[in-house]
């Protein structure tokens, strides 16, 4: 499948006429380390926002504050235009911002529609006795993931025996299902073999397909943020060096702020030195 | 690896009692036999233990003074008897120090902190302290008195021919299975135990859910005990002792990684009866008790050897 053939078209709309998330020159300071210095972006829905940067840029302390970890030192966070103040990650998740972790919070030893419900689980009956509504459950799971294009027929598998890329999609699926407006995507792709990693592009333009959801996708991968994204954001030491839309940046630009900003060529003269003087 | 080229976690324990309780009954065909309503019997009331430390183990913590709380809780039963409370206020009173021993173990391990194995290890020796304090050696008995009253009557008699406590074990076997497969109690517990981070991360209230589960597991030693004590009517210095271990045991046979996460009351029950035929047996064949111990031992040992043998028996991660 080319995905650079999928349609821009949906995003023209309404969708790209406010910011769902927008970052104000937010500063994070942990003691005399400043990580983040003054960091802006704006986040559009149906719309894949790459963030980018080599380890230490920031890009990490920006999710966490996103994610309602941490709080800024200052600067401003606005959800659909309204200034947000997340005092935990669960004040996050009530705003539709949903965090997508490397690690997933996925439990191997249960099955999907267990995973998917997990700490939400529906029940029938009276409240207190908490019996499990599992036809419900299952089909809802099965549902949703079917959504974003999982090839999953049995809600009862377990989670242990499925993909990289399939877990990836029920990690996605239960945090869209559950009110996600925003879907941060934390380095989805770095764990898993090629064939999975496309699996995981392919659920990502599936979702933004819809339209109504922004999906922050952090990386390291340069090829996979042009094959998906439609805006860019570079951090080096807590700054933004550059960023923009897909048409604004060439392909080069991108590789060249992907090394921190640095040119490819001083790049390559200083492997050479190395090289030399050992 | 597709679910269904996976044995069940359970199938040694089914296998290890199905396969003695043959083998014995072709030994020793009359014995056997006449001694399996006793055998039953023996197995409800650890049956009762294992259920809920397998309940604890699969929530992926151990409690080592389940032994301990058993002989205390049927000593705070005969005791409160002896005060003159009637046999139901007693066992009230006796369940809610089992239940609050639970919660007090739950609360140290999550609320302070503390290795629930240490806190429920010193605990093991608080409560045996205990005990031997107040028998000072010598059993303590239920009262003649109150040995007619309707509730010891029921506890230590059967039906049916059946012990009653085999009754109330089934009963607790039942509400267990439903617990863990359908409920969201049950849910939270599979999550905390299989991958507490996840359960974290979704939002599952962990302390709540282990506290409710060292509580469960204290309440059913404390409800054996006092189903123990209302059929033999006396507490000694020794009531409980070792039966911890016997419990860990039959849990783990019975198919409780000791990872957490995956087990099952019936699996625990299968492997009490493992255990319990086992000793059973050797007594009628006049076989010296260390054997059991020897085998128990052995049991074990070659159980987790063959988990890390066969990686088919070990759960999916």
């Amino acid at each position: 499948m080319n995905l650079q053939s999928i349609p821009v078209a949906e995003k023209a709309g309404a969708a790209a006429s406010r910011p769902i998330i927008r970052v104000e020159a937010v500063e994070k300071a942990f003691g005399a380390f400043r990580a983040l210095k003054g960091v802006s972006l704006d986040v559009y829905p149906g719309e894949v926002h790459a963030l980018l940067g080599d380890n230490g840029a920031g890009k990490s302390t920006l999710i966490r504050i996103l994610s309602g970890f941490f709080r800024q030192t200052a600067g401003r966070l606005l959800v659909d235009g309204r200034e947000a103040h997340f005092r935990s990650p669960r004040d996050a998740t009530e705003a539709g911002v949903g965090t997508v972790y490397q690690d997933l919070a996925l439990n191997p030893l249960l099955t999907v529609s267990r995973n998917f419900f997990m700490g939400r689980e529906l029940t029938v009956g009276p409240e207190f006795l908490g019996i499990l509504d599992m036809e419900q459950m299952d089909r809802i799971a099965l549902a949703e993931m079917r959504k974003i294009g999982a090839n999953l027929t049995d809600p009862r598998q377990k989670v242990g025996t499925m993909s990289g890329g399939q877990r990836q999609t029920l990690a996605i699926a239960r945090a869209i299902y559950f009110g996600a407006k925003v879907l941060i995507l934390d380095e989805p792709t770095s764990a898993l073999g090629q064939k999975q990693q496309l699996e995981v592009l392919k659920t990502i333009m599936r979702v933004r397909a819809r339209g109504d959801i922004a999906i922050i996708f952090i990386t390291h991968n340069e090829i996979h943020s042009k094959l998906v994204a439609d805006r860019f954001t570079f951090l080096s030491l807590g700054e933004v060096i550059g960023s923009g839309t897909r048409e604004d940046l060439e392909g080069e630009d991108i590789r060249r702020l992907m090394a921190g900003g640095a040119e490819i060529n001083d790049l390559a003269r200083e492997l050479q030195a190395a090289a030399l003087g050992a | 690896m597709h679910r269904s080229l996976t044995p069940p976690a359970e199938s040694i324990a089914i296998l290890g009692c199905l396969g003695l309780f043959v083998t014995f009954a072709a030994i020793l065909p009359t014995v056997w036999l006449d001694n399996v309503p006793t055998l039953l019997r023996d197995i409800s009331w650890l049956g009762l233990i294992a259920i809920g430390q397998a309940m604890l183990i699969t929530s992926g913590e151990f409690d080592l003074s389940v032994g301990s709380v058993f002989g205390f809780t049927a000593l705070v039963f005969v005791l409160m008897l002896q005060l003159g409370l009637g046999a139901p206020a007693s066992f009230l009173v006796a369940m809610a120090v089992a239940l609050g021993i639970g919660a007090l173990n739950g609360v140290l391990s999550w609320v302070f902190g503390l290795p629930s194995l240490l806190v429920t290890l010193g605990f093991l020796f608080v409560y045996r302290g205990l005990i031997q304090f107040f028998t000072g050696g010598f059993p303590i008995s239920i009262p003649e008195t109150v040995r007619e009253s309707g509730l010891i009557l029921f506890l230590s008699g059967t039906s049916f021919g059946l012990h009653n406590s085999i009754l109330i074990c089934a009963a607790v076997l039942a509400v267990a299975t439903f617990t863990l497969g359908r409920t969201r109690f049950g849910a939270h517990l599979l999550s905390v135990g299989g991958d507490l981070n996840a359960a974290k991360a979704c939002g599952v209230p962990v302390a709540a859910t282990k506290i409710r589960t060292f509580m469960i597991c204290s309440g059913l030693a404390g409800l054996a005990g006092i189903v123990a004590v209302s059929k033999l009517s006396a507490v000694t210095a020794t009531s409980g002792e070792g039966l911890e271990f016997e419990a860990i045991a039959a849990a783990v046979i019975g198919g409780c990684s000791l990872r957490g996460g995956v087990g099952s009351a019936w699996g625990a029950l299968l492997g009490v009866a493992t255990l319990m035929s086992l000793k059973a047996g050797l007594i009628l064949m006049g076989v010296n008790m260390f054997i059991y111990q020897l085998l128990l031992g052995a049991v074990l040992v070659g159980l987790i050897a063959i988990k890390g043998v066969f990686p088919m028996l070990r759960e999916a991660k």
